[in-house]
């Protein structure tokens, strides 16, 4: 395996899609820290450097995407993924090699998002409001979020040998996981009932009778059902974090290290049968 | 004869479809072997089995005497190359830095040979030119210069020349016949031109619907092969009874032309058929090619 890491590790360190995602998060983290400094500064608004530090956490599963496109995607149509196995490498020893090179990205895009928001931030916006340590748990609940994404993404590839599937089926996964996620934040953050307003002759707005909510999850097992969802999607636990919503990063830590074996165990597995073409 | 490939009843399924059917065959040390049959015959599932990409649903085979199931088998697979329908390249890289790449997947200590090996299939001033920009014989040749880093000694190759232009193949013909006969490594080549694989075949395997029909060298290929007299006449309707009368078996090619497998005394035929009003207009020995000898042992029924 350390020869195709080794083989890998050169490919990956010259995809441009990499450097671009690393460069988009960078400058989303900078300019996202530059602009409420500057809003401090104009209107002497108190502010803290919470405020954005998490919006790489909602675009990283965007980003993984488009690099497993570009670095595992094309391994079915040069291929290449048959020329490993041809020369006698293992099928599990191919399968964790793309891993790893997954997970290298997701650590290479969290430093580049992590890194300028906390060089810039710190001197400008101070430290954070929710604490060190609570920053700390929910950075590296980021962290593992984005292996989650990793590991389902490397899934995917590895098991879609169709060009044009292969191309867009990551992208479509990240977009429908985000949709979930914030279609589930909406509906858990429903209230039971929508205060309407009604208007008298003289022209004045009084509140009327609260009717039900019909977006509203009563407690019970759909409530429970769309939490667990909502805590376990790594587009969700996205929407989570990009919203400050993440209220137990240990957990959704677990759940996303969950996903990230389940979806590793499942892909090897299903690989290790795989007929290639 | 040492053996460099052998399969054992070699069964490959896809739903109720058998691709392989049972397949016995034996590479021998030092051969091109040439694969015939007709399209959807199994010579492809074969190769992509051999080459580790499928595993097959029962029987086995071995590689350098190695069992597919046996573990060891990985340190017989890096003694082979393969190219199996497509070239296994990076279309992003030169043709030199897929080379680089592959000594790297093999875990080649340094890069030597590498300019050699460019020599050798042609690609040698090729510079930073993108695989993607090469025409398709270079990527055939990129293909199988990457197949041969790390010297393998067996090479599967799945239709080689296939799309390529008449100095395309012939370049792949004569690299082919160099790896062979210079370096003394095995192949195993499929091909639907069978006039080419006739020029580089050592020995022959005629597969059909999944089964091994024939193994034959290409002595044996040509001592089987029948000669037949090619018979032009006026008219081939006169001519079929006076050969029917002679006993001979022959095939009406068209309404002037007729092959014979027999040796006929050629005087009494001119008179026999001066009798019956047809005219002779040229007579000629011929042997049977490759082409009709995978007719008569498969049928016409598809393509080669």
């Amino acid at each position: 395996m350390r020869k195709l890491l080794r083989a890998g590790f050169f490919r990956l360190l010259r995809l441009r899609s990499l450097w671009l995602s690393c460069l988009l998060l960078a400058g989303v983290e900078t300019v996202s820290t530059v602009s409420r400094w500057r809003e401090a500064v104009e209107y002497g608004i108190l502010t803290a450097i919470d405020g954005g530090f998490f919006t790489w956490t909602g675009i990283v599963g965007f980003c993984l995407a488009i690099v497993v496109v570009f670095l595992i995607g094309p391994e079915y149509s040069a291929g290449t993924i048959c020329g490993k196995l041809i020369c006698g490498h293992r099928r599990r020893d191919v399968y964790l090699a793309n891993l790893l090179l997954m997970c290298a990205s997701a650590l290479l895009m969290c430093l580049s998002a992590v890194l300028p928001a906390l060089a810039l931030g710190l001197p400008l916006l101070g430290g954070f409001k929710m604490g060190a340590g609570r920053a700390l748990w929910t950075t590296l609940g980021g962290l593992a979020m984005a292996l989650a994404w990793s590991g389902l993404f490397t899934m995917t590839a590895m098991l879609t040998d169709r060009r044009a599937v292969a191309a867009v089926l990551p992208l479509v996964l990240a977009m429908v996981m985000l949709v979930a996620g914030v279609y589930l934040q909406a509906r858990l953050d429903a209230k039971p009932t929508v205060q309407g307003y009604e208007m008298h002759i003289d022209g004045q707005l009084v509140p009327s009778e609260p009717t039900p909510n019909p977006s509203y999850l009563p407690e019970g097992p759909a409530r429970t059902g769309a939490q667990f969802l909502f805590d376990l999607l790594p587009g969700a636990q996205s929407v989570q974090y990009a919203s400050m919503e993440a209220q137990h990063p240990l957990k959704l830590t677990g759940y996303a290290a969950a996903v990230f074996l389940l979806t590793a165990g499942t892909g090897l597995a299903l690989f290790r049968r795989k007929d290639l073409k | 004869m040492e053996t460099v490939l052998e399969t054992s009843e070699l069964t490959k399924t896809y739903g109720s479809f058998r691709a392989l059917d049972g397949l016995t065959m034996r590479v021998p040390r030092g051969s091109v072997y040439g694969l015939v049959g007709k399209n959807g015959a199994g010579k492809t599932t074969l190769m992509r089995v051999v080459c580790g990409l499928q595993t097959p649903t029962s029987g086995g085979y071995a590689i350098y005497g190695v069992d597919s199931r046996d573990r060891k088998i990985g340190g017989s697979r890096r003694r082979m190359g393969a190219v199996v329908e497509t070239p296994a390249i990076y279309l992003d890289m030169s043709a030199q830095n897929n080379l680089k790449q592959q000594y790297r997947i093999l875990g080649l200590p340094d890069f030597s040979g590498l300019s050699e090996l460019l020599e050798l299939v042609g690609l040698g001033d090729t510079g930073k030119k993108k695989a993607r920009d090469f025409s398709l014989g270079m990527k055939q040749r990129l293909g199988i210069a990457v197949a041969l880093c790390g010297s393998p000694d067996f090479l599967v190759l799945d239709e080689p020349i296939n799309g390529l232009d008449p100095q395309g193949i012939i370049e792949i013909r004569e690299l082919i016949l160099k790896l062979n006969r210079e370096r003394r490594i095995t192949v195993l080549i499929s091909s639907h031109i069978l006039d080419e694989l006739s020029r580089l075949a050592t020995h022959y395997g005629f597969i059909d619907r999944g089964r091994m029909v024939r193994e034959m060298s290409a002595e044996e290929l040509e001592a089987a092969a029948r000669k037949c007299m090619r018979v032009t006449v006026s008219d081939t309707a006169a001519l079929a009874p006076v050969l029917d009368g002679f006993g001979a078996e022959y095939r009406i090619l068209s309404e002037s032309q007729a092959d014979v497998y027999a040796k006929l005394n050629v005087t009494r035929l001119t008179v026999a058929l001066a009798e019956r009003g047809c005219e002779v207009r040229s007579i000629e020995e011929r042997d049977e090619s490759l082409e009709s000898f995978f007719v008569n042992l498969l049928g016409g029924g598809g393509h080669a």
